[in-house]
């Protein structure tokens, strides 16, 4: 099978050809450094997206954000993101803390980036 | 009014006034205040709850809030003295100052030095003039942005947007994934202005479709938005009506593009520039009011808030080097502008002043179209006096040409030094 891809590394943006045979990038054509071949092998096999999204909690109006502690597998982005709205915590939440562990499996904790509530600067 | 003697005052605390701030006190300032209209300090940061900031400076991939966070930390270790929820509404060539506050009133303040970093606002429907009703349901990008951020509700089930660039793409993936529609996104120009890497995740990633050479030609609804009209653009980018066609939606997000916000600096009489609609500032980044300095989106529209913190810096040192009267003032000025040539628009700074400030002066500029391997110059005349080359030059990144004045030379009193990209 053949993929076309963009390499997303560098404002060049190559045009990336890749033939696949079943698990394996075979052939990788367009790219004009070696970064795009790495970026060709994980994107046509397995593509990996971090996930940043808003979360409730129980007791507040006010979101708080989080962000995966690594990237996830592409396909389950959208299903984490909806994981999401199933978990509501209680504050305080601190930037920094890991609101899910191993979120669907997928080895990846949530991890809030804002503070809630809000300190008051 | 009782006046409160300060060093420096602030404008702003956002990325750029923090930034400014930390290094004016890393300077030995310790009278600084910073005024910030909103609640909390951040600025923009704190509505950026995605990934993408900080790679240069701190070498990490952080969200905006994590950005904003290491700054905040930074700040409260120091005596700076903060006055959120106070909006500047005044400043004068004097650099006298009126804020204005519901705990405080109206208090007036007199600075030895200010730092305008005012941050940038976004173009609003009223500017693009997109005919057909009022209804609710259309609104910016950063205001949808703070809305599902800050506030945590969701403007919109099926959204159309207008404006491909990187807020724009960010915004639409926000929308799929707190569950809302995009249903698509047009674009004037025959490309996107946005990374790569946005186009791909955020659009890509969720089949949303670009349609390039776009644009919306007409809003309906009575209420709350019912659809938009889109129409195709010709080579002048002018909507060719024939191909107007109705798309479905209910709320229709504008993201088109964002001018420094720099009202106070206007009414002080503080000389703008039509091209970056920021001061125009000299090397060491003064208006051409002495002790006034302006830095961030309110200088001009920064794409990578890396770079805020950097000419910040800058910023918030000369501003302390003026206090302490280090600026070389006995010297007398020997100032060349600067002048955009082929391929470049919105050069910063606009003179450089070769008898102050830094010996190593960084030029910023955007490149007008796309290229490919191109060499970026500095020359006054057909002198050049700086030189690199580039893989490529793309209009949504701005370019940086290192320059030292040693290598200017003589020159005439009329002379500019054009700054170009050269396929
Ligand atoms: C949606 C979006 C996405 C972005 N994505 C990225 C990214 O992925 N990576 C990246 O590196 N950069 C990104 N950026 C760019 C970067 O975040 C900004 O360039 C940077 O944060 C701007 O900082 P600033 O301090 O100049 O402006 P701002 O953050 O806007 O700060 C200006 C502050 O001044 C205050 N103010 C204005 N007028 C007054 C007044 N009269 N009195 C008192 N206070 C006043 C405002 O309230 C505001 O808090 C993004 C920007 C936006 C908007
Ligand atoms: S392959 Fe190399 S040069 Fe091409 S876009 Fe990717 S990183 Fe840039």
């Amino acid at each position: 099978m053949e993929k076309e891809l963009v390499c997303i590394n560098c404002p060049l943006g190559c045009r990336l050809k890749v033939r696949v045979e079943g698990e394996e990038a075979k052939e990788i054509t367009g790219n004009l450094c070696k970064r795009g071949i790495e970026y060709a092998k994980q994107e046509s096999i397995l593509p990996m997206r971090v996930l940043t999204a808003n979360m409730k909690a129980a007791d507040c109006e006010r979101p708080f954000s989080v962000v995966s502690s690594k990237p996830l597998p592409k396909n389950m982005l959208i299903e984490c993101a909806m994981e999401l709205k199933k978990h509501s915590p209680k504050t305080p939440i601190k930037m920094g803390d890991v609101v899910i562990e191993n979120i669907l499996n997928t080895g990846c904790d949530i991890i809030a980036t804002s503070n809630l509530p809000e300190e008051s600067l | 009014m009782i006046m409160t003697d300060v060093d420096i005052a602030i404008v702003g605390g956002g990325c750029a006034g923090m930034s400014a701030a930390l290094s004016a006190y890393g300077h030995g300032i310790r009278n600084i205040v910073i005024f910030e209209r909103n609640s909390y300090l951040g600025g923009v940061l704190k509505q950026c709850i995605h990934n993408g900031f900080g790679i240069h400076k701190f070498r990490e991939d952080l969200t905006g809030t994590q950005y904003a966070a290491k700054l905040i930390d930074d700040i409260v270790k120091t005596d700076i003295c903060i006055k959120t929820d106070t909006i500047v509404l005044n400043i004068t060539e004097e650099k006298e100052i009126v804020a204005v506050s519901s705990k405080e009133g109206i208090t007036g303040y007199r600075a030895k030095s200010i730092i305008l970093a005012m941050g940038c606002r976004e173009r609003s429907r009223g500017e693009l003039m997109i005919p057909g009703s009022r209804p609710a349901g259309v609104l910016t990008a950063g205001v949808a942005q703070r809305y599902m951020n800050i506030e945590g509700y969701l403007v919109g089930k099926k959204v159309f947007i207008l404006g491909s660039g990187d807020i724009g793409l960010i915004m639409a993936r926000q929308f799929v994934l707190e569950g809302a529609e995009v249903v698509a996104i047009a674009e004037v120009m025959p490309y996107s202005g946005g990374l790569a890497r946005n186009i791909v995740q955020c659009a890509e990633d969720f089949g949303i479709p670009i349609y390039y050479n776009t644009t919306v030609t007409g809003i309906v609804g009575k209420k709350r938005v019912e659809g938009v009209f889109i129409s195709d653009v010709d080579e002048n980018r002018k909507p060719v009506l024939s191909t107007e066609r109705f798309v479905d939606c209910d709320t229709l997000m504008l993201s088109v593009g964002l001018i420094p916000e720099n009202e106070i600096a206007f009414k002080a009489g503080i000389k703008l520039s039509e091209k970056t609609g920021g001061p125009i500032v000299d090397d060491m980044l003064q208006t051409d009011i002495d002790g006034i300095f302006s830095c961030g989106n309110c200088l001009h529209v920064h794409d990578l808030v890396d770079f805020v913190s950097i000419e910040s810096e800058v910023a918030g040192k000369n501003s302390a080097m003026y206090i302490l009267d280090k600026i070389k003032k006995d010297k007398k000025p020997l100032v060349i502008e600067t002048n955009d040539g082929e391929g470049v628009s919105g050069t910063v700074p606009h003179r450089i002043d070769l008898n102050k400030g830094e010996e190593e002066v960084t030029l910023m500029f955007r490149p007008n179209s796309k290229f490919r391997s191109c060499t970026a110059t500095a020359r006054i005349n057909d002198r050049i006096i700086s030189s690199k080359k580039m893989p490529v030059a793309v209009p949504g990144e701005m370019c940086e040409l290192k320059i030292n004045k040693n290598d200017f030379g003589p020159f005439e009193k009329n002379d500019k030094l054009t700054v170009e990209i050269i396929p």
